[in-house]
């Protein structure tokens, strides 16, 4: 089933597009991933969908329902969680309140119940915590261990890893990841691309940002490479590895010449 | 949790406490002070409800003050012309400022950091134009006098019976830190916590930053009114200064010196700005470089204010018995 179909979906600033005329589709389940070089546009096309920018042409359907330029607290409700590339967290705050706040829209005291504390509240903040502390076991690598700490004081690493646990803890359908494993040595690499599976196996359809084609390839089923706006291929890792206009577009018009002709 | 919440009963028992005998202690320190502590505590209201929309949610709302204006001016009117019950007129004051405070945020809390600032900054001006021009209905320069005392029963707060007014204006403000403490500590709290912390990250985690912001603008508001109502009817009149820039300034100052995004720290600022004056009487003309000096002070070296200093000292002892507790 058609979980994310994008259709001509443009995104401009100014006199640049950042996105043009952009068609793809993630089915429920999947492990997608897109690349493309700086500035092809990755996480524009994120903003677009998630409601950060408003597109200048196209439409966004999730599930077969138009979601095109809603705010980003309703998509969110969707079923669409999130996490920002350089590892956007709630800095002041632990993990645990971090991943807490992220359970705000599948929660409903309100202000009245907040001031009298009433029984419902209280339930529902001690599950807002349990649910909390779930989505941090889920993530690991060291981050339950760390769950009271200011992330300011916790290392980049833990920072990425918090702000995945908060976009799982909103209940997703659909989770985009962007670069989430930036800043990781070799053995964090190996273990984040472990937790991404472990979150596909729980039933949440993954959407990959990366730069690092390696872990990429490794694990996405299907991949869409983006450069300067355009969508320039789509297909598993190795049709794309061999895709002649993604090798240029990665290493330079020269070097695939070169390799065209070896 | 649990046991949080009996130690958080047992801190407002030891509040109430406090405030019972803060008459008797301050009377020890001579009875002038009685009157600054009466004025600690209505402008300590303003801090705690600024705390709310500042130090929690975030926003530089330069016009808050105008929002105790607003509150003072509402109900001693309401008191003056139309002869309304105090404790009506109160609420009707804050009510207003309530509403005025969600105009002001409909209209400038799509806009972030600085800008929001400096709208807020425009309105504080506005709002002080309208006071000082209205003359029909404020009064003008001169402001409004003869504002209706509070009375229970057929007891009157008189305004020269200090300790009845310490007695009202700290129950206020214990009133007012709870409401702030309840909200913050909850669902709602934490949408707003997040807001302060970044708001592009809250939209994208669900929450309705807009609509939040709004209700963190209009309960802040409504709770200077409240101070704002008080202060007035303690004064027994109330003009324009008393809500312009210079208040403003001096309710973030003592904010940031007591600790902003805590629950004692606005209590400790309005203290501090309270009887600095006071002790710095003698400085004369200089009082507002003084102030200046320790405000500066304050911000490079205790940018947190009193709470963040407790707050380090206490993450040091903690890690000191800890390293006990393992044997080190």
């Amino acid at each position: 089933m058609r979980l994310i179909e994008a259709n001509n979906l443009t995104k401009r600033f100014g006199g640049l597009v950042a996105v043009n005329n952009v068609d793809f589709y993630i089915d429920e389940g999947e492990l997608f991933g897109l690349i493309g070089p700086n500035g092809s546009g990755k996480t524009v096309m994120f903003n677009t969908i998630t409601g950060i920018y408003k597109s200048d042409g196209g439409k966004v359907a999730f599930s077969g329902e138009d979601i095109t330029d809603l705010p980003p607290h309703k998509i969110n409700a969707k079923g669409i969680g999130r996490t920002f590339q350089g590892s956007k967290v709630f800095l002041s705050l632990t993990p645990l309140q971090n991943v807490m706040v992220g359970r705000h829209c599948r929660t409903k005291s309100h202000l009245g119940s907040a001031l009298v504390r009433t029984g419902f509240s209280r339930r529902e903040d001690r599950e807002t915590e349990e649910k909390a502390m779930h989505a941090l076991e889920l993530v690991g690598m060291g981050l339950v261990e760390a769950k009271d700490i200011p992330v300011m004081a916790l290392t980049y690493v833990m920072r990425s890893l918090t702000g995945i646990a908060i976009a799982l803890s909103t209940d997703p359908k659909i989770i985009f990841l962007d670069e989430p494993i930036a800043g990781m040595n070799p053995t964090e690499i190996t273990q984040a691309m472990e937790l991404i599976k472990r979150i596909r196996d729980t039933g949440i359809t993954v959407f990959l940002v990366e730069h690092n084609m390696k872990a990429i390839m490794g694990i996405c089923e299907r991949i869409m490479v983006l450069n300067m706006g355009y969508k320039i291929a789509e297909g598993t890792p190795q049709e794309i590895s061999q895709n002649e206009e993604v090798v240029q577009a990665y290493l330079g018009r020269e070097y695939g010449a070169e390799t065209k002709q070896g | 949790m649990r046991s949080f919440m009996r130690k958080k009963g047992f801190a407002y028992l030891v509040g109430v406490a406090l405030v019972a005998v803060l008459p008797h202690l301050i009377g020890l320190a001579g009875s002038a002070w009685m009157h600054t502590f009466v004025i600690v505590g209505v402008y300590g209201i303003l801090t705690v409800s600024l705390n709310l929309i500042r130090g929690y949610t975030g926003q530089i709302c330069i016009s808050h003050v105008a929002m105790y204006g607003i509150g003072a001016y509402g109900s001693a009117l309401v008191g003056i012309k139309l002869g309304v019950n105090f404790w009506l007129a109160l609420l009707i004051g804050a009510l207003m400022a309530g509403m005025v405070g969600l105009f002001i945020g409909w209209v400038s809390l799509g806009l972030r950091g600085v800008y929001f600032a400096i709208t807020t900054l425009a309105f504080l001006r506005l709002i002080g134009a309208i006071l000082t021009n209205w003359i029909g209905l404020t009064g003008g320069e001169v402001g409004l006098y003869g504002v209706p005392r509070p009375s229970i029963g057929g007891f009157v707060f008189e305004p020269t019976n200090r300790v009845a007014w310490i007695y009202l204006a700290f129950g206020f403000l214990i009133l007012s830190v709870f409401i702030v403490d309840r909200i913050v500590n909850s669902r709602m709290g934490r949408a707003l916590i997040a807001i302060r912390e970044d708001e592009d990250l809250a939209k994208s985690t669900g929450i309705n930053t807009f609509n939040y912001k709004m209700i963190s603008m209009g309960i802040s508001s409504f709770l200077a009114g409240i101070g704002g109502g008080l202060y007035g009817a303690y004064m027994g009149t109330i003009t324009p200064a008393d809500c312009a820039v210079i208040p403003s300034v001096m309710a973030m100052a003592g904010l940031v010196m007591g600790g902003q995004g805590t629950m004692l720290g606005p209590i400790i600022g309005s203290v501090f700005v309270n009887l600095l004056p006071e002790l710095l009487r003698l400085t004369g003309e200089y009082y507002f470089i003084m102030f200046g000096v320790i405000m500066i002070l304050f911000i490079i070296f205790l940018p947190r204010g009193v709470m963040g200093v407790i707050a380090s000292l206490r993450a040091r002892l903690r890690a000191r018995t800890s390293i006990k507790e393992v044997g080190v």
